[in-house]
């Protein structure tokens, strides 16, 4: 019954969000831009172009109007067309989207992999030789621009070893010869589920170097607030009273204090995800990853500004729907919030 | 017989302001089968006494002196694999505020079973039978039930005895009971006191009890020690203690006793409050607060001395002859 | 926060890390605002292009190497500098000064206005960082006061947070009680009495943010939404360098990137010294 009350609860503020993710968004490309007509119609458009968007969009209507034909075109699934390529946004994205997210959660899975064991073990051990070390890598990861990181990345492990490729999703004869059968639109998966694994292999090895330098800024995320909440966690009583029961070092760490830091630090899967996307956006084109990121710098050097707020919009409805996930997550684990 | 003997123990703590001499060489034992109340305020050194005996001590506490000697062991001399044998199992401890002492995310019989896991205790049947032993010998209904209960599900009184039911899992000889009924409502107070007390006749355990009230001190103790300031003021026997307590501090924390019939407006409070400990005192460290402070106090600290076999305090005033 | 202003610079002096970054921030911005006087290829600079060195690689006349049109990339890091610096700098005064008024407003009204706020916020925060800032930025145009604004335009709900919270901290202490109970208007209250007492948190997490800031600003420069040609800042050089980089012209990029990581490290490293130095419980990390 409780539970029920804090879903319900729950999946209203989601809702509330998206609404207002709406009417932000609806802001920024109506009302911000001082012709929005011109903004959508792209660089040096034609004016019966011009006037042809602005039909389309309803400017001439008032606001409020404008705004039922926004909302009523994205719940018909329309997410409009470029002006530059002249294609549905709709069907780009359905390519572009997987590319990115396959991305993304490698970035968020390695950060929360890595993270999580080694914040744990600097929060155990303050001041030690390690919390040093882990706090200067926690700092530096929050610190490198991730579009920088990448140039260097391509520089030692490209250009000087030789061991990793230098962008793409795959090599060109691989999808030649072993074409991969998309049902997800991630192709190490889809690779897998068809155990195509020559396909695997190359996409895999395709991931590893944007999906490493994407993983850097969530990974420092992740070691200090996993570092910083087993801290508090080991400062409680009933870790003080776990110690005076005669209970190992490890049982006290590993299976006590981490269970109540893992808490708080789930919240990081939300955050690494966020920070993983905006990494997205700045490293694709670098590592020529055909994804929304690269979709949109593209989109930024071509003027094409409904590519720009469909992305935005779909990103960040996708964002919310990994927040609640977590939140959902995080409850069920916590009998105070299971429970009562 | 003594199982527990405190020998001129002294702790510091640093600070940014320096050094707080937070115990200055206390001595007192606590002898096997009893129950020993440490009494003072806040500040006194009570609690820092119970966690330096188990050696948890916050990580800016030093043991700079002194002895804590269990059955002929110095406990301060144990390597930390022997004191963590000692721990739970020799000695356990349970605490002010059982909610915060029991961890929310587990429930009670997986948090007694880890105990029982640790110790690998002889006993008889399985780990959880033996944890619903427990929890039946702490007085909580339907052990099989309580088992699947977390923290929060349980009162304040049942915390506390499901934490007495976890620290009794590996059979200690000794229990520090640090403030145990402070953060419970006044008739539960008295049932987890009962508790005690049948805990301590039926598995001759001794209990160390820690509390700021005389009050459950006469209710529950054989022998008091009363702490100021990080030093023994005074010590004995309880009805020694109560029927004629010598110093003045001893005097004034029972005149602010509630008695029965008394009204709140009688209460006597004692005027000022406990040194910070930040700074080495020369005389006796009650002086500025006594109302019979003599020159020789503010000069040198009063040494314990015998009232009689069972009573020992540290004051100038009982060695003068006394006038009437 | 609630911050010990003595306490908290005791234990900070004693952060090597936190001092050294202190030093290292001082020098950056010195380096920045004198920089057409350190530097004697100041015009190459401001983008003046000399095409009789191009692509001269790091040696004692040009210590970082020149760039295509031959310009001296240390006169280009140090007028990058000021780009850089003053962007983060004015995205985090600007959302200051969005943020915190707001957020004493609802902190001390309370009530369906601050429910309000907090709602706004809420959808504020929905967004990945960054991506709000690249669609008002390119609703915007490309210029680097608009980047300022996109960023900042984000950035506010952090800062009326935290100035909500100080705010309800504040509000209920005695002598603001007795400023109310004798009459006094609550926008003077606001501004004599809360606002003074509320500036200290907010004005050190705004310092400590500058470096995300530039980060997050250089971010929006490298894909061509920030600070415009003949200008340039680090996130810029970057993007310029980026296509030769890999062809042998590797000190194009490597230089504003480390401009960028050291500059970001310091702020974070001096952020954590006063985050830990202000909380006892932390301090013992130390």
């Amino acid at each position: 019954m409780i539970a029920l009350t804090f879903l319900l609860r729950r999946l209203s503020l989601s809702v509330f969000v998206f609404i207002g993710v709406l009417i932000l968004t609806f802001f920024v490309s109506r009302v911000i831009p001082g012709n929005p007509a011109a903004l959508y119609a792209g660089a040096r458009p034609r004016p019966e172009q011009v006037a042809a968007i602005e039909v389309k969009l309803g400017l001439d209507k008032p606001l409020h109007e404008q705004f039922l034909v926004y909302v009523g075109d994205l719940l018909d699934g329309d997410l409009g067309e470029s002006y530059h390529s002249r294609r549905s946004i709709n069907t780009d994205l359905r390519i572009f989207l997987p590319a990115t997210l396959e991305l993304v959660i490698a970035a968020v899975v390695i950060a929360l992999v890595v993270g999580i064991p080694v914040g744990v073990l600097a929060g155990a051990y303050p001041g030690s030789v390690f919390d040093y070390a882990t706090r200067i890598i926690a700092i530096a990861g929050v610190s490198v621009p991730s579009f920088w990181l990448a140039l260097i990345a391509q520089f030692v492990f490209f250009s000087s070893l030789g061991w990793l490729p230098l962008g793409g999703r795959i090599s060109r004869d691989v999808s030649l010869f072993y074409p991969i059968a998309a049902q997800t639109g991630f192709y190490v998966v889809d690779a897998a589920l068809s155990s195509n694994w020559k396909a695997f292999f190359d996409a895999l090895h395709h991931l590893i170097l944007p999906a490493l330098v994407l993983s850097a800024y969530p990974l420092g995320i992740t070691i200090r607030m996993t570092q910083a909440s087993m801290l508090e966690v080991l400062s409680e009583t009933y870790i003080t009273a776990a110690r005076a029961a005669g209970l190992s070092q490890r049982v006290i760490l590993f299976k006590l204090a981490l269970k109540n830091a893992i808490m708080p630090a789930l919240t990081v899967v939300g955050l690494s995800f966020a920070y993983s996307i905006t990494g997205a956006f700045l490293v694709e084109t670098i590592f020529s990853w055909p994804g929304v990121g690269k979709y949109v710098t593209e989109a930024v050097l071509n003027v094409d500004f409904p590519v720009i707020i469909a992305v935005t919009l779909v990103v960040t409805i996708v964002y919310i729907l990994v927040n609640l996930v977590v939140d959902l997550l995080q409850a069920l684990l916590d009998p105070r919030v299971r429970l009562g | 017989m003594t199982i527990l003997a405190i020998e001129n123990l002294h702790v510091e703590f640093s600070t940014p302001f320096g050094a707080v001499y937070a115990i200055r060489g206390i001595d007192f034992t606590l002898a096997k089968g009893d129950i020993l109340g440490l009494v003072g305020e806040t500040g006194c050194g009570k609690s820092v006494t119970g966690r330096s005996i188990m050696r948890l001590l916050d990580d800016n506490a030093r043991i700079t002196g002194g002895r804590i000697v269990f059955e002929d062991v110095d406990l301060l001399r144990l390597t930390d694999a022997d004191m963590h044998d000692i721990r739970g199992n020799r000695i356990a401890m349970i605490f002010q505020d059982p909610a915060t002492a029991l961890n929310p995310l587990f429930t009670i019989g997986e948090q007694i079973m880890d105990v029982l896991r640790a110790h690998q205790s002889n006993g008889h049947g399985g780990l959880k039978v033996r944890a619903m032993r427990l929890l039946a010998d702490v007085g909580l209904p339907d052990p099989a039930q309580m088992m699947n209960v977390y923290p929060h599900q349980l009162s304040g009184g049942q915390q506390q005895r499901a934490m007495i039911a976890l620290s009794l899992a590996a059979d200690p000889d000794v229990i520090i009971a640090d403030e145990p009924t402070t953060a419970l409502d006044v008739t539960i107070q008295a049932q987890i006191l009962d508790l005690l007390r049948k805990l301590q006749r039926e598995r001759a355990i001794s209990v160390l009890l820690i509390t700021h009230d005389l009050g459950i001190v006469a209710e529950t103790c054989q022998q008091v020690v009363v702490l100021y300031a990080g030093r023994v003021v005074e010590k004995g026997a309880v009805e020694a203690i109560f029927a004629s307590p010598q110093h003045p501090y001893t005097r004034g924390l029972l005149a602010a006793l509630p008695r029965p019939g008394s009204r709140g407006s009688d209460l006597q409070v004692i005027a000022g409050t406990v040194p910070s400990g930040l700074e080495r005192i020369a005389g006796c460290a009650f002086a500025p607060r006594c109302d019979y402070v003599m020159d020789i106090c503010r000069r040198q600290q009063p040494a314990l001395s015998f009232i009689n076999s069972a009573h020992v305090s540290a004051c100038y005033l009982h060695e003068m002859p006394k006038d009437d | 926060m609630k911050l010990e202003v003595g306490s908290t610079l005791w234990f900070l002096l004693r952060d090597r890390a936190a001092v050294l970054s202190a030093v290292f921030l001082v020098l950056v911005a010195l380096s920045a605002v004198f920089a057409p006087l350190l530097s004697p290829y100041a015009a190459q600079g401001m983008g003046e292009p000399d095409l009789r060195s191009k692509f001269v690689a790091p040696g004692i006349e040009h210590p970082f190497g020149t760039d295509g049109l031959g310009r001296d990339q240390v006169a280009r890091l140090m007028f990058g500098a000021r780009r850089s610096l003053s962007m983060g700098l004015l995205v985090v005064l600007a959302a200051i000064a969005i943020g915190t008024p707001l957020g004493l407003i609802a902190g001390y009204l309370g009530g369906w206005v601050d429910e309000a706020l907090m709602r706004v916020t809420d959808v504020f925060l929905a967004f990945p960082p960054l991506l709000l800032a690249i669609a008002i930025a390119a609703a915007l145009g490309a210029s680097y006061v608009n980047a300022v604004a996109a960023i900042a335009v984000t950035w506010w709900p952090w800062y009326a947070r935290l100035a909500r919270a100080q705010t309800l901290s504040v509000r209920e202490r005695a002598y603001i009680e007795a400023a109310r109970g004798i009459g006094v208007r609550h926008r003077v209250i606001m501004r004599r009495h809360v606002l003074p007492n509320i500036l200290t948190p907010i004005v050190v997490q705004g310092t400590l943010d500058v470096g995300t800031a530039i980060l997050v600003a250089a971010g929006l420069s490298f894909i061509g939404l920030g600070t415009q040609a003949p200008y340039a800042d680090w996130g810029v050089m970057i993007s310029d360098g980026r296509l030769y980089f890999l062809s042998g012209r590797w000190w194009l990029s490597t230089f504003p990137g480390l401009a960028i990581f050291l500059t970001a490290m310091a702020f974070n490293f001096l952020g954590d010294g006063v985050r830990v130095a202000a909380d006892p419980r932390l301090r013992r990390t130390l």
